[in-house]
């Protein structure tokens, strides 16, 4: 069965996590069958997002499987706003990611309507937004709590937003949460696979709303790869949530 | 009174993820100016939060530029692993004289076996260190006993103050970075506990006004001959620099 990779991630990570080249990165998608996956540049997400965007932008340049999201951090609006105009116009960037805990800014901030606006308005594209239900990263309070997420979403009713790790350790609130709306939908990437997540998932908010993805660069992505092959859940559920799902939702 | 000369040991330029802050090369040397600090101790942000060996070959490159102005800092992210320890040795090499860590940014703390082995490491070198206070103050008071330079606590404050005090005096090794202290006779008591030769200034630019570091040196109660030992002459000992 074919796979869709929606979130993953290029570049260098502060562990000791080998820095993966193109070539082995996609050696790796070939031996899972994921035929296609999203990145999002680590550079961006740990330190400067504008050159962290532009070396993905040139890394995945001329692979048609391989596709982007536009990182944007919320302390910088306006340089924000110039990586939205300088890449979503180009067909192999697919959405924005933001990432609340590591730029420590929730994703339902007012000063954030801007970036949300345009890009459901203008260029009507996805938002990934990292979701996790406690403080990381030393941080003294959460700032990505999936209750955020969902407050974006009913602001936004035509923004389709990933919450991204559905919430993690809490991805059991995460899900209940999501039904109050109809634009979230859950992508099941995390370190670890919790053994009746996806099951839960699937039962409570319907297997068209989940989506899959590996975390690799950072994660091994045989984990979630193992994980949906494994749940409990129909050969339809398993083929939405492996590539159909993304395939609608990314217009693929 | 001659100006007082002054050297800010915790600053650091690049670009910051967690704030909306301008710490570019080119504010960091304004500031600096406009609080009239001679020179700083800096380090670029991209080995925190990112590739060590990029931002300490940043950090190089920029201090090379600015000599008048920046003595480099290395980093090491004891995180990562790879290289860490390879990367001490080289930047010892290239000229270094501090390293500085930043295990709350990083994820890792001092009890750990990595920050063991690099002071299994560091047992045979001179290389002063600076540690953030929130690794714990008597932790690293413990620590220092195994190590032959100044390790220098930054960003303890006035209620950590008794404990930072009992450590220098049971440590001499032990120096006090002043950025954090912020009571209004902080840093009086201390020198008049521990005395004045082992109290460095910093600013911790540019997670704070580097004005706010510098100010409270220059105005406290202190004799001018007090005030040189920890605005400038005291981290001269401590780096090895020329008089």
């Amino acid at each position: 069965m074919k796979i869709i990779d929606v979130h993953s991630y290029y570049g260098y990570w502060p562990w000791p996590i080998k820095n993966m080249k193109m070539s082995e990165i996609i050696s790796l998608m070939n031996e899972l069958n994921i035929e296609k996956a999203i990145m999002v540049s680590s550079l961006a997400i740990n330190y400067d997002f504008v050159e962290g965007n532009r070396e993905l932008a040139s890394a995945i340049e001329g692979h048609d499987n391989l596709l982007g999201y536009v990182y944007i951090n919320g302390h910088y609006v306006q340089k924000s706003l110039e990586e939205m105009e300088k890449y979503l116009g180009r067909k192999n960037f697919v959405g924005v990611k933001f990432h609340p805990e590591y730029s420590q800014t929730r994703v339902d901030a007012k000063e954030n309507e801007v970036f949300f606006d345009l890009l459901e308005k203008k260029y009507k594209k996805v938002l990934l937004v990292h979701t996790w239900s406690l403080p990381e990263h030393n941080n003294p309070v959460p700032y990505s709590l999936p209750l955020y997420a969902i407050n974006l979403a009913k602001r936004h009713p035509h923004l389709k937003i990933i919450m991204g790790h559905m919430g993690g350790p809490g991805w059991k609130e995460a899900v209940i949460q999501a039904k109050q709306v109809d634009n979230v939908w859950l992508d099941i990437v995390t370190s670890y696979s919790h053994y009746d997540k996806i099951e839960y998932a699937v039962k409570k908010l319907g297997s068209s709303r989940i989506l899959f993805g590996t975390g690799m660069t950072e994660n091994n992505p045989s984990v979630q790869v193992g994980a949906v092959l494994e749940a409990n859940i129909s050969e339809d559920s398993r083929e939405k949530i492996f590539w159909k799902n993304a395939q609608e939702m990314f217009s693929l | 009174m001659s100006k007082l000369e002054s050297i800010d040991i915790c600053t650091i330029f690049g670009f910051w993820p967690k704030r909306n802050v301008d710490c570019s090369v080119e504010t960091l040397l304004r500031i600096k100016k406009r609080c009239n600090v001679d020179k700083v101790v800096a380090l670029s942000a991209r080995g925190i939060f990112y590739d060590f060996v990029q931002g300490n070959d940043e950090t190089l490159a920029v201090a090379e530029r600015y000599k008048d102005d920046i003595i480099p800092a290395m980093t090491v992210n004891l995180a990562q692993y790879f290289d860490c320890y390879v990367e001490i040795e080289r930047c010892i090499e290239k000229g270094f004289k501090i390293l500085r860590l930043f295990p709350t940014y990083q994820e890792w703390d001092i009890t750990q076996a990595p920050f063991r082995k690099l002071i299994r490491i560091l047992r045979n070198k001179y290389l002063p260190i600076i540690l953030p206070a929130d690794m714990g103050i008597t932790t690293i008071g413990d620590i220092a006993g195994e190590l032959p330079s100044p390790v220098i606590i930054e960003g303890f404050r006035y209620c950590n103050l008794s404990e930072m005090i009992i450590v220098m005096q049971e440590r001499e090794n032990i120096y006090a970075e002043t950025h954090l202290i912020n009571s209004p006779d902080g840093i009086e008591i201390l020198i008049k506990e521990v005395g004045p030769e082992r109290v460095v200034f910093g600013s911790n630019f540019p997670v704070h006004y580097m004005a706010s570091g510098v100010l409270p040196v220059k105005n406290a109660k202190l004799d001018s001959s007090i005030k040189q030992k920890v605005l400038g002459e005291n981290i001269k000992r401590v780096l090895r620099l020329a008089r």
